[in-house]
């Protein structure tokens, strides 16, 4: 309650950067909407942008509610970190916005929607995405009211103080508050939990599959689930490195949570190739006209170069270096790995939306890709808007851990009165108390 | 409560070792029994060696039909072992414990009954000895190593070894305590398999570490098995098979299959041998819940590979799902298949006293595979029986009598090796119980002590 309370000049120092760089994100944007929509291709990187938040940002409440489903004691300290992060969707939703008007008319081309338009793709992706952020928002909000409830008890009368009373619903943390928190929970976590995939078969099927003409990849969704599991759990790491690092919190986001992030961070990474693999062979053994064009826009030619640097990122890197427990066991190991990660998870959707943005006629019939595009580079609109964006998705954490703790308090007592040390067999042990 | 029921060693010995040590009559009248039916099997598998492939129901375009589809239901039901040894003993979870060897041993034995399948559908299966030695050098005729179909008996037979040293090794200390109680020529039989364990801390350490690395390298082999059963299908161009989802797709439902399988074997278990002080509602519970997760999982990849074949409106691709969710008798099958899998057993278990009751989950388990046998079924065949170009003779699928009596008999092969396995070794391990037993703790919260576990540093 200490750090939550106290916020330092050197806060102020990093909103007021984040809030510069995300300016220059509007700026960037701006450039593009000057020139209009009809060219997809200059849409390309903020597509690739929006998938990559929902990948990174927006998978990580799955992390929470997953551990909590799974009753992982050792996720008590990182879960707040995970919820906080749902703040995001509202800049996903801003993306979408120009993401949806850059796409082409539905009629001919293909898409998930069939022969069901009524508002479709835009008004059913927008509820989509729309329902996704409201409940990662609940979720946070509902998980974070007893944490808001001491800090409204513990703050000296201020408009933040004001903001967090309001937000505490009067929350006394009587028996009948705790267990339709506990219910509640639950509940909101395997909602989230249901609904991330359809979220992302949406973002796949729209804007990447529905482009590139003759593309039936039916394991797309769920290969982009398991990445962004992926690149959640490394952004997870990351940014327990940096608040362990530069935030005090050295007590909290102990060796123990980077050991055990670090074993499905192992997990995924080897679900990475599994996922594309599966693809690619069936792809290779197939060899029909519209399947070897795809290949070599995808994967043997136009972006030959992302797919080997994100294979290696997201992949054989963590691979040889996470095999190992001493690795694994370490602070500096995980957060290493895990910052390739999302590099490499950034790298692997620009290869897949930007690829698909840049193809001149997705209603073309036979469906093959003719001509194959070339490989397409970052114009400077582009940059900004990828820094805006990122910078804006970190600048909404920092000023939401000041509103919410990025630590549970209540969690971390909990886990304290479920725990304790004692001699087995001539060593400490912990015992944990299984409740259920 | 959880882990609240103290028992001691010698007790654990002396009830988990009761059908090692002597045979109840049941077991003798159910074995024969079984043995009939096998007996009938092999009799039936001859019969066909002898009058050839046309005793089956299969013809053209349909050469794909029980045979095949009973090796994938075999394969998924393999996945239960390693579902639940392996990924359970890596992730700690400590109801794991009772139902580890039973699972592991049903891996063994479904993967045997797996791989008879497809030398038995070959028609003549000695002719499978040219193909692993090729005996016309002059024409350069050779197995195809790009094929999925040579791929196959590699990943299952590399499965099945590491299946069989996974058991192995963690029977090892039961084996000695079988030792020390028996004489004569059982005597001899378990000193020589227990390897001269003696219980010491060397060989824990070493015991422990085997486990833990078998463990780990047996996930690959167990993600890669029933992948390359999916490329038999994904890698051809068939309508509706040439689809990149399979590979997970097949695991995930042959996990399904597989846990659902060790459900039915653990209630069936617990009732036979009386283990009610091992299997315990939790332990059915937990894997209720385990099922809920693999099951929407499932559910996903399946919407998947539905939604996506109709993505291109590729024409033979409409046939074949027109077949099979419009066009009787695949429909009703399908319909079955879907409703058994999912529609009924996945709400109920949402139930905590659906979850905790052995008769419920003893029927929605044997429902799940019922479901799942048929989706098999229902990918292989209406896949292969469409009219598609260059197919001018066509009609339906209906297995004959011959096939049926196989598909019948390999469950009870399974079941038969199953029991003869009980009668030599322990179904649950008990040094795994011992171990549990040495863990438990509880924790003073309030007036109130909550059960809890020793979790070393």
């Amino acid at each position: 309650m200490g750090r939550f309370e106290h916020i330092s000049q050197r806060y102020w120092s990093w909103v007021t950067l984040l809030a510069v760089l995300s300016a220059l994100g509007v700026v960037g944007f701006w450039i593009r909407l000057s020139d209009g929509f009809d060219d997809r291709s200059n849409w390309g990187y903020t597509v690739a942008t929006l998938s990559f938040l929902l990948s990174t940002f927006m998978a990580m409440p799955i992390i929470s509610a997953g551990l909590r489903l799974a009753k992982a004691h050792w996720r008590r300290p990182i879960t707040r970190v995970t919820e906080n992060m749902a703040i995001t969707g509202i800049v996903v939703m801003l993306l979408l916005i120009p993401a949806v008007a850059a796409l082409p008319d539905i009629n001919g081309r293909l898409t998930i929607w069939f022969e069901f338009p009524l508002g479709a793709p835009g008004v059913w992706d927008f509820m989509g995405y729309g329902t996704l952020a409201l409940l990662g928002l609940v979720f946070l909000w509902t998980l974070a009211l007893p944490d808001l409830a001491a800090a409204r008890d513990h703050l000296p009368p201020s408009k933040r103080q004001s903001l967090i009373r309001t937000l505490a619903v009067g929350w006394t943390g009587n028996t009948r508050q705790w267990r339709v928190l506990h219910m509640g929970v639950l509940t909101l976590g395997g909602f989230y939990l249901l609904f991330y995939p359809l979220v992302q078969t949406l973002m796949v099927s729209e804007f990447h599959a529905g482009l590139l003409p003759g593309l039936k990849d039916a394991i797309a969704p769920a290969t982009a689930v398991v990445t962004a599991l992926q690149a959640g759990t490394g952004m997870t790491l990351i940014v327990m490195y940096l608040m362990r690092r530069f935030g005090g919190y050295e007590n909290y986001f102990t060796i123990d949570q980077f050991w055990a992030l670090a074993k499905p961070l192992l997990a995924f990474s080897l679900l990475w190739f599994y996922f594309w693999w599966s693809s690619f062979i069936t792809f290779w053994y197939g060899r029909q006209p519209g399947e070897t064009a795809l290949l070599k826009l995808l994967v043997l030619d136009s972006y030959r170069i992302p797919l080997m640097l994100s294979f290696f990122l997201n992949f054989l890197g963590p691979l040889i270096a996470l095999v190992w427990n001493p690795v694994r066991r370490s602070i500096w190991g995980p957060t290493l790995v895990a910052t390739g990660i999302v590099i490499g998870a950034f790298i692997n959707h620009v290869r897949l939306y930007v690829s698909a943005f840049s193809v001149d006629d997705p209603f073309q019939i036979p469906r093959v890709l003719d001509p194959i595009p070339a490989g397409q580079l970052p114009e400077a609109p582009d940059v900004l808007i990828v820094v805006g964006a990122i910078s804006s998705c970190v600048l909404l954490f920092m000023l939401v851990s000041k509103i919410i703790p990025v630590v549970s308090i209540w969690e971390v007592a909990e886990g304290l009165r479920l725990t304790k040390v004692r001699r087995f067999l001539g060593r400490y042990a912990r015992v944990i108390a299984k409740s259920h | 409560m959880y882990y609240r029921r103290t028992l001691t060693e010698a007790q654990i010995n002396r009830e988990l070792l009761g059908t090692v040590l002597s045979t109840p009559l049941w077991w003798i009248i159910i074995v024969s029994l079984l043995g009939i039916v096998i007996a009938g099997m092999f009799s039936a598998i001859g019969f066909m060696f002898n009058q050839g492939l046309g005793v089956t129901g299969l013809h053209q375009p349909v050469f794909w039909g029980f045979f095949i589809t009973n090796f994938v239901f075999w394969v998924g039901i393999s996945h239960a072992g390693v579902m639940i040894s392996a990924i359970l003993r890596l992730s700690q979870a400590e109801w794991r414990r009772p139902m580890v060897r039973a699972a592991e041993t049903m891996t063994v034995f479904a993967l045997m009954c797996s791989l008879l399948m497809p030398l038995i559908h070959a028609g003549r299966p000695w002719r499978i000895f040219y193909w692993v030695f090729p005996y016309d050098w002059a024409r350069g005729i050779w197995p195809d190593v790009r094929s999925p179909l040579v791929w196959d008996p590699v990943a299952i037979i590399t499965y099945l070894t590491s299946s069989m040293l996974f058991v192995y090794t963690a029977l090892i200390p039961d084996l000695a305590i079988i030792r020390d109680r028996s004489t004569g020529w059982r005597r001899s039989f378990y000193g020589v398999l227990s390897l001269g364990w003696h219980g010491n801390p060397r060989q824990w350490k070493l015991q422990g570490l085997a486990g833990i690395l078998l463990s780990a390298l047996i996930l690959p082999v167990f993600v890669s098995v029933h992948s390359i059963v999916s490329w038999d299908f994904g890698v051809s161009l068939v309508p509706s098979w040439h689809v990149t989802v399979f590979a997970p797709y097949f695991v995930i439902g042959a996990v399904h299959s597989g846990v659902s399988a060790v459900v039915t074997l653990m209630v069936i278990m617990r009732k036979l041998y009386k283990l009610e002080n091992y299997i315990w509602e939790e332990h059915i519970d937990a894997l209720a819940r385990l099922l809920i997760v693999v099951a929407t999982a499932w559910m996903f990849f399946f919407w998947l590979d539905l939604v996506f074949a109709l993505w291109l409106r590729e024409e033979q691709e409409l046939v074949v799902w027109n077949l099979r969710l419009f066009t009787p008798p695949w429909s009703w099958l399908f319909l079955i298949f879907f409703v058994t899998s999912y529609v009924i057993p996945v709400p109920l278990w949402m139930f905590r006293r659906v979850r905790r009751s052995f008769t419920w989950m003893l029927w929605t388990s044997l429902l799940v595979n019922v479901g799942m046998f048929l989706e098999r079924f229902i990918i292989i065949v209406p896949a292969l029986m469409r009219k598609g170009p260059m197919v001018f003779d066509y009609s339906s699928y209906r297995p004959s009598i011959i096939e049926y009596t196989v598909v019948g008999g390999t469950i009870a092969l399974v079941s038969f090796l199953l029991l003869m396995f009980s009668k030599f070794f322990p179904l649950i391990p008990l040094w795994e119980e011992k171990e549990g037993q040495l863990l438990i703790d509880e924790i003073q919260i309030g007036k109130i002590a909550v059960p809890a576990l020793v979790k070393e540093h």
